[in-house]
C-alpha cells in the first residue's frame, strides 16, 4: 500500500472512530471532566505572578479553558449528560473570551481594572453558565470533583 | 515608554548607538532603609540614583536577568508588628531619567521590584521617562529594586525613590465590656475527618450535635454528638468510619425536637444532600444509639413546586413533625416540605414555596411561644445592593408570607440568619462583601405578624419593613473584614450572640491576594432590642479562638474562586455555627480549622473544632461569673470515667432498631486525666536541661484484659492514646501505640491520607489527618496504675512568634514559657496492627482542651542516673530515617532504640551494654527489626547541638544507617 493511500486510509479510521465511536461510561465523563477542570485550576493558580507575567498567564488560562472546551465538546458523554455537557464547554468559551478584557489590563498595568474585574466575578454569567451545566450533570449523580461543588 | 510598532526600528538604532558597554551593577547609594511610619498622614521615603547598562529586554521585565544587565537597589522595609492594624501604607517606587540618546525609543526602561520572598512586587514599563511600581501595606524584609532597558543604547543614569506614605483605617466601633465572656481552648469534635460547613446544634437536653459534608464523591455527612456539654463528642453512625446514611455528603441538615419523644429524649432529624436530585435521611430517638435511615438522594428533589435541590435545612415543630427548607433548582425557589415521621419521609406531594428565587435561603427556626416559622434569605435587589428578607408561617409550614429586614450594599459574606429568644423577638444577622462587615436588625415578637407580604412563586422581592431596627454593625474595635456570620438567640430578650471568622486586616478576602490573619469571634449584646439613640443596642468582642484558625484569603464565591486571577481560597466552604446551651447555659461555637500556612493558596482537612464559653454572660440572662472555673492556660485536664464509648451507634434501613447496640465502656481508652509538665529522662525522672514536656496520660485500666477487650469490641488490631495539639501553626501529635507485639511511642508533625482515608500511596486527594508517628520518642507504659509517658524533646516544638506586618504570627522555635494550643488527648482504635498503615480510626474517648506553656524545666523530680547515659531523637540527614535512643549503663543497662526509615522499623527489645568514652558511646544488645529478631550495635558521638552529632547503627541482618543529624541531638553523658 503506498504511503499517501495509508495516511488518507488512517485518516478516515480515526473520523469514523471519533464520529461514531462508542459513548464515554459515566465513570470516563466523571474522569474527564475532572480531568480537564483540574487543567483549568492549574493554569489559574500560575497568575499568581506581578505584572509583568501576568498577561502571558492569563492567556495561558484562556488556552487552558478554550482547550478544555474543545475536548469535552470532542468527548462523547453519556446521552443524558450530553446538553449540560455542551453548556459547560460553551461557558469556558465565553470566559476564556471575557478574559480578554482583563488581559487587556493587565497589559495597561491597570491594577484597579485588574480588581474590578476579579469583584464581578461572583456574578459572572460564563462563570454561573459552568456552575450551572455542571450542577445540572451532578444532580444526574455525576460526580465532577470541584467544578460541581461550588 | 512604549511603541510597538517602532521596537524593530528602535533596536536596530539601539545597535547603532552602543558606542559604551559594561556596566554599574548597583545604585549609589547601594542600599537604604525605610521604616513605615506608625501614625497616620506620615511619609518616609528612600532615594538613590543609579546608571541602567546598555541593552534590550523584551520581557518588560528586569527579574532574571544577569547583573550585568540590571541597576540594582536594595531597601530595607521595616514594619512594626500589627502596623497594617492601626494604618494603611502605600508604597510608591519609581525611577526617572532624561534620555541620554536622541530620541527616547533607545533610552526605554524598565522598573521591577521582587519582594523578600523572591515573588514580584510589580513591574513597569510604561509610555515616559517614570517608571513606577505601587503596592498597599507591604510586609517587612529586602525588597530588590531592579531597574533595565527596554530598548537602552547608551548607558542611561536615573533617579530613583521609594516614598512610604500612611493613611487612615476607617473608623471602628467601640466595643461594649465582655464582663469576663470567654471560652475554652478549642478541641476537635473529630479528630481526623474531612467535615466541612460545621453546623451545630443543641436539644433541650443539653445534648450537643455537631454535622457537615465531606462532598458529594465521598457520599458522606459526619455527625457527632457531646453529652458532656462541648467537652467529648461521640461519633454517630456505623463505625469506624461513622455514616449514618447510604448517602449525602453535599450538606448537612440537622434539627432536634421542641418536645420530649415516648423514649424521654429529643429526637434528632438528618438530612444529607447528594446528587442535587434529592436527600438522605435518618433520625434517632435517642441521641443517636438508635438510627433509622432511608437510601440515597429519596427524599425532596422532585415535588409538585418543581425539581432539583441544594442547601436545606430543618426545624422540627413539635416531637416528630419536621420542616425541610431548601433550593429548589427548577423553577428557582426555596421550597418547604414536611414530615410527620420525624424526619425520615417527606411529603413532597405538598410542597410550599416558602421564599421566591432566593440567592440562598438561611436556616428555618421554630419559636414555640407565638408558633412561628421563620428563616431569613436574600436576593440581588432592585436598584442595586442585596435586599435581606425574612418568610414566616404562621400555620406550621403550610403558607408563607415575607418582607424586608435591610438591604445590604452587597451580596452577603455568608448566609444570612436568624434566631429567637424566650419572648419570640427575631434577631436577623448578615454581612456585606462591600466593606465585609456584619450587622444585626431585630423584629419584635409584636411585629412579627406584620411580615405579611403573601410568597408567590418566582415573586419580586418583599419591600414592606415590618418594623425591623435599623442596621446595628456588629464587628468591633480593630476588626476590619468578617465573613461567615451566625447568631444564637435563645434566650432573654434582648440577649444575643454572633459569631464570625475576623481579621484585622483589611481588604478583599475572596482575593488570592489577602493577606492576614482570622480568628474566631464572639459578639454578645445584652441590649439589642434597644430602641433608645442614646443608649444604641452594644456589642461586646472577644477571640474565641486562642490562636489564628485561618490565614489570607477566605473566598465565596463558589466556582468564581477557582477561576479569578489570582484564584481565592474556597477550603472554609460557606459557614460555620454557633448555638446557644440552655442547660449549661454556655455558649458552642464549631468551626473549621484547615491548617492553612500563611501563604499557602488553599487549606487542607476540614477538621470540626468546638469551643465553649466559659465564663461571662450567659445568653439566658444570667453570668457564668468573670473568669473560668478552670484556666484555659494549665498543666492538667481531668476527664470522667465511663465515656469511651464503643459501638455508640446502630444504624438500620427504614425505622431505629428496636433495641440499642452493644455500646460498652472501654477501660483501656477511658481517660482520667492528662498532665504536662518539664521533659523527663522516664528511665530516671531526671529533667531534661532545656527540654520540651513530657505528658501523662492516666485511663482507668490498661490490664491485658482491657486491651484485648478494647480491641475486640472495636475491631481493632492495635490501639492509640493520641495527644494531640497545635504546635506553631499546624497541628501534632505525640502516640502511644500497643499491638500484639508491645507499646511503642512516636510523634509526627500535620501529616494527611489520602480519600476516603487511605494512608497507602500518594497523597492525591487529601481526606483525612493520620497519626503515624514516625519520629520515635521517649516513652512509658505503667499498665498496673494505667499512667502512658511520652516525653517530646524541645527540637520537634515550635511557637508563634511576634505577628509580621498583616498581623499573622510568625512561627519560631519553642523557648521556655511558648504556648501549645488546643492540647487533648485522645483514644483511638486502629483496624491495622501497623501504624504506618491507617484509614478511618475507631474514636472512643478525649479529655478536655488546654493550652500549655513549655516549662523552664526547673523542678522535674526524680534522681539523675549518675553514670554513663546516652539519649538523643532526631532525623538522619543521609537516610531522613528518624530515631530515638535513652540507654543508661545500669546494672542490668535499661532503656531502649528505636530507629525508622523507609526500609527500617526497628525497636530494641534487650539492651545488652552501654558504654561510654567522653563524648562517644556504644549501646549493643538486640531488638526487631520489621517484626524479625536481630541484633544491633549502636556508635554515636556527641560532638555539641544537633547537626554535628553522628548516629550509626549496624543491625545483624545488614544494611548501615549512619551519618549526621538534619534535626535533633544527642547527649552522652559520661
Amino acid at each position: 500500500m503506498r504511503p499517501q493511500r495509508a495516511l488518507v486510509l488512517a485518516a478516515a479510521a480515526l473520523a469514523l472512530l471519533a464520529g461514531c465511536g462508542a459513548r464515554l461510561s459515566k465513570a470516563q465523563y466523571e474522569h474527564e471532566v475532572r480531568s480537564v477542570y483540574e487543567n483549568v485550576r492549574r493554569a489559574f493558580r500560575e497568575t499568581k505572578v506581578g505584572e509583568a507575567r501576568l498577561p502571558a498567564r492569563i492567556v495561558a488560562a484562556q488556552q487552558a479553558l478554550r482547550s478544555s472546551a474543545r475536548k469535552l465538546e470532542d468527548s462523547k458523554p453519556p446521552s443524558r449528560v450530553e446538553k449540560p455537557n455542551h453548556e459547560l464547554a460553551e461557558g469556558m468559551r465565553d470566559y476564556a473570551d471575557e478574559l480578554d478584557e482583563l488581559r487587556r489590563a493587565a497589559e495597561a498595568h491597570d491594577a484597579k481594572a485588574v480588581a474590578a474585574f476579579n469583584a464581578r466575578l461572583s456574578q459572572d454569567e460564563a462563570i454561573e453558565r459552568i456552575g450551572e451545566a455542571a450542577e445540572k450533570i451532578r444532580s444526574e449523580g455525576y460526580d465532577l470533583g470541584p467544578i460541581a461543588s461550588g | 515608554m512604549r511603541r510597538y510598532g517602532g521596537v524593530v526600528a528602535a533596536a536596530l538604532t539601539a545597535v547603532v548607538l552602543l558606542v559604551m558597554t559594561g556596566s554599574t551593577g548597583a545604585s549609589t547609594p547601594a542600599s537604604g532603609s525605610v521604616t513605615v511610619p506608625s501614625a497616620t498622614g506620615q511619609s518616609a521615603s528612600d532615594s538613590w540614583t543609579g546608571t541602567i547598562p546598555v541593552g534590550t529586554n523584551p520581557t518588560s521585565d528586569c527579574s532574571g536577568l544577569p547583573s550585568t544587565q540590571v541597576d540594582e537597589h536594595d531597601i530595607q522595609i521595616a514594619v512594626p508588628s500589627g502596623t497594617y492594624s492601626t494604618l494603611n501604607a502605600q508604597f510608591s517606587f519609581s525611577i526617572t531619567w532624561t534620555p541620554q540618546t536622541p530620541t527616547e525609543d533607545t533610552a526605554d526602561e524598565i522598573l521591577t521590584v521582587i519582594g523578600p520572598d523572591g515573588n514580584e512586587v510589580g513591574s513597569s514599563d510604561g509610555g515616559s521617562t517614570t517608571e513606577t511600581v505601587s503596592a498597599m501595606n507591604l510586609g517587612g524584609g529586602t525588597y530588590r529594586v531592579l531597574a533595565c532597558g527596554f530598548i537602552n543604547a547608551l548607558l542611561q543614569n536615573y533617579s530613583g525613590q521609594l516614598v512610604v506614605t500612611t493613611s487612615a483605617l476607617e473608623p471602628s466601633l467601640p466595643s461594649a465590656p465582655a464582663q469576663g465572656l470567654q471560652f475554652s481552648a478549642s478541641v476537635p469534635a473529630d479528630l481526623q475527618r474531612d467535615e466541612s460547613e460545621p453546623l451545630i446544634t443543641i436539644d433541650k437536653a443539653g445534648n450537643e450535635y455537631t454535622c457537615g459534608p465531606t462532598g458529594f464523591s465521598q457520599a458522606a455527612d459526619y455527625a457527632q454528638v457531646s453529652t458532656d456539654g462541648g467537652n467529648q463528642f461521640h461519633l454517630l453512625g456505623t463505625p469506624p468510619r461513622g455514616q449514618q446514611a447510604a448517602a449525602g455528603g453535599g450538606d448537612c441538615g440537622w434539627a432536634t425536637a421542641e418536645t420530649k419523644n415516648s423514649d424521654g429524649n429529643y429526637q434528632y432529624a438528618y438530612a444529607g444532600l447528594g446528587a442535587l436530585s434529592g436527600f438522605a435521611t435518618a433520625t434517632s430517638p435517642d441521641n443517636g444509639h438508635r438510627i433509622g435511615t432511608l437510601g440515597a438522594d429519596l427524599e425532596g428533589g422532585a415535588t409538585n413546586q418543581g425539581g432539583g435541590a441544594d442547601r436545606q435545612w430543618l426545624t422540627f415543630l413539635d416531637d416528630h413533625t419536621v420542616l425541610m427548607s431548601y433550593n429548589q433548582t427548577a423553577p428557582h425557589n426555596t421550597v418547604v416540605i414536611k414530615s410527620t415521621d420525624s424526619g425520615l419521609t417527606y411529603d413532597v406531594a405538598n410542597a410550599k414555596v416558602g421564599a421566591p428565587s432566593t440567592r440562598f435561603p438561611g436556616p428555618m427556626r421554630y419559636d414555640p411561644v407565638n408558633k412561628v416559622v421563620f428563616f431569613p434569605w436574600d436576593r440581588a435587589a432592585t436598584g442595586g445592593g442585596d435586599s435581606i428578607n425574612l418568610s414566616v408561617s404562621k400555620d406550621g409550614g403550610n403558607t408563607w408570607t415575607d418582607c424586608r429586614a435591610a438591604v445590604a450594599p452587597a451580596n452577603t459574606n455568608g448566609f444570612v440568619t436568624a434566631d429567637s429568644d424566650n419572648a419570640g423577638n427575631i434577631y436577623l444577622v448578615y454581612g456585606e462583601q462591600a466593606s465585609f462587615h456584619t450587622y444585626l436588625v431585630t423584629l419584635t415578637a409584636a411585629n412579627v405578624s406584620k411580615c405579611d407580604n403573601p410568597v408567590v412563586a418566582g415573586g419580586p422581592n418583599p419591600t414592606n419593613n415590618p418594623g425591623f431596627s435599623q442596621p446595628v454593625q456588629v464587628d468591633r474595635d480593630a476588626v476590619r473584614s468578617t465573613v461567615f456570620p451566625w447568631v444564637t438567640a435563645g434566650g432573654a430578650p434582648g440577649r444575643v450572640a454572633v459569631t464570625f471568622a475576623g481579621s484585622t486586616s483589611d481588604g478583599n478576602p475572596n482575593s488570592g491576594l489577602f493577606k492576614g490573619a482570622w480568628d474566631v469571634y464572639v459578639n454578645q449584646s445584652l441590649n439589642a432590642l434597644s430602641t433608645d439613640p442614646l443608649n444604641p443596642a452594644t456589642f461586646s468582642q472577644v477571640k474565641a479562638t486562642t490562636h489564628p484558625f485561618h490565614y489570607d484569603s477566605i473566598c465565596l464565591n463558589g466556582l468564581a474562586c477557582d477561576l479569578a486571577v489570582p484564584p481565592g481560597d474556597r477550603t472554609m466552604a460557606d459557614f460555620f455555627s454557633i448555638d446557644y446551651n440552655a442547660v449549661t447555659k454556655k455558649l458552642g461555637v464549631v468551626f473549621n480549622r484547615t491548617n492553612k500556612l500563611p501563604d499557602e493558596s488553599l487549606g487542607h482537612i476540614a477538621t470540626p473544632m468546638v469551643v465553649t464559653q466559659t465564663a461571662g454572660p450567659t445568653n439566658g440572662g444570667t453570668t457564668l461569673g468573670t473568669s473560668p472555673a478552670v484556666p484555659i492556660v494549665r498543666t492538667s485536664s481531668s476527664d470522667p470515667t465511663g465515656d469511651a464509648l464503643s459501638n455508640y451507634s446502630l444504624v438500620t434501613p427504614v425505622t431505629p432498631p428496636p433495641v440499642g447496640p452493644p455500646t460498652a465502656n472501654e477501660p483501656a481508652a477511658d481517660f482520667t486525666s492528662v498532665s504536662v509538665g518539664p521533659e523527663l529522662d522516664l528511665l530516671d525522672n531526671s529533667t531534661v536541661t532545656n527540654g520540651g514536656f513530657t505528658v501523662t496520660m492516666k485511663v482507668a485500666d490498661l490490664s491485658a484484659t482491657s486491651l484485648a477487650k478494647e480491641a475486640a469490641d472495636t475491631g481493632s488490631q492495635s490501639l492509640l492514646w493520641v495527644f494531640h495539639f497545635t504546635n506553631g501553626y499546624q497541628d501534632a501529635a505525640a502516640s502511644a501505640r500497643w499491638n500484639a507485639a508491645g507499646f511503642t511511642f512516636g510523634y509526627n508533625d500535620y501529616v494527611l491520607g489520602s480519600a476516603p482515608c487511605e494512608t497507602t500511596g500518594p497523597v492525591t486527594n487529601e481526606k483525612c489527618v493520620i497519626f503515624p508517628g514516625d519520629q520515635p520518642i521517649q516513652g512509658d507504659v505503667d499498665q498496673s496504675t494505667g499512667t502512658i509517658r511520652l516525653s517530646v524533646p524541645r527540637y520537634l516544638l515550635q511557637a508563634l512568634g511576634p505577628n509580621d506586618a498583616f498581623g499573622r504570627p510568625t512561627q519560631v522555635p519553642a523557648t521556655t514559657g511558648s504556648r501549645f494550643f488546643d492540647a487533648t488527648a485522645f483514644s483511638v482504635g486502629n483496624a491495622s496492627p501497623v501504624q504506618e498503615v491507617q484509614s478511618f480510626l475507631y474514636p472512643l474517648d478525649n479529655t478536655p482542651a488546654m493550652d500549655f506553656l513549655l516549662g523552664s524545666g526547673a523542678g522535674g523530680g526524680g534522681t539523675a542516673f549518675p553514670g554513663c547515659k546516652v539519649s538523643g531523637n532526631g532525623t538522619l540527614a543521609t537516610t531522613g530515617g528518624k530515631f530515638s535512643i535513652n540507654a543508661h549503663a545500669t546494672v542490668p543497662p535499661t532503656g531502649g532504640v528505636a530507629y525508622t526509615d523507609s526500609n527500617t522499623d526497628f525497636h530494641s527489645t534487650t539492651l545488652a551494654s552501654v558504654s561510654c568514652s567522653g563524648s562517644t558511646a556504644t549501646v549493643k544488645g538486640s531488638g526487631r527489626n520489621n517484626g524479625d529478631n536481630v541484633g544491633f550495635t549502636l556508635d554515636v558521638a556527641d560532638n555539641g547541638k544537633g547537626p554535628s552529632d553522628t548516629f550509626s547503627l549496624t543491625l545483624s541482618s545488614g544494611g548501615s544507617r549512619s551519618g549526621t543529624l538534619k534535626q535533633g541531638n544527642i547527649q552522652v553523658h559520661d
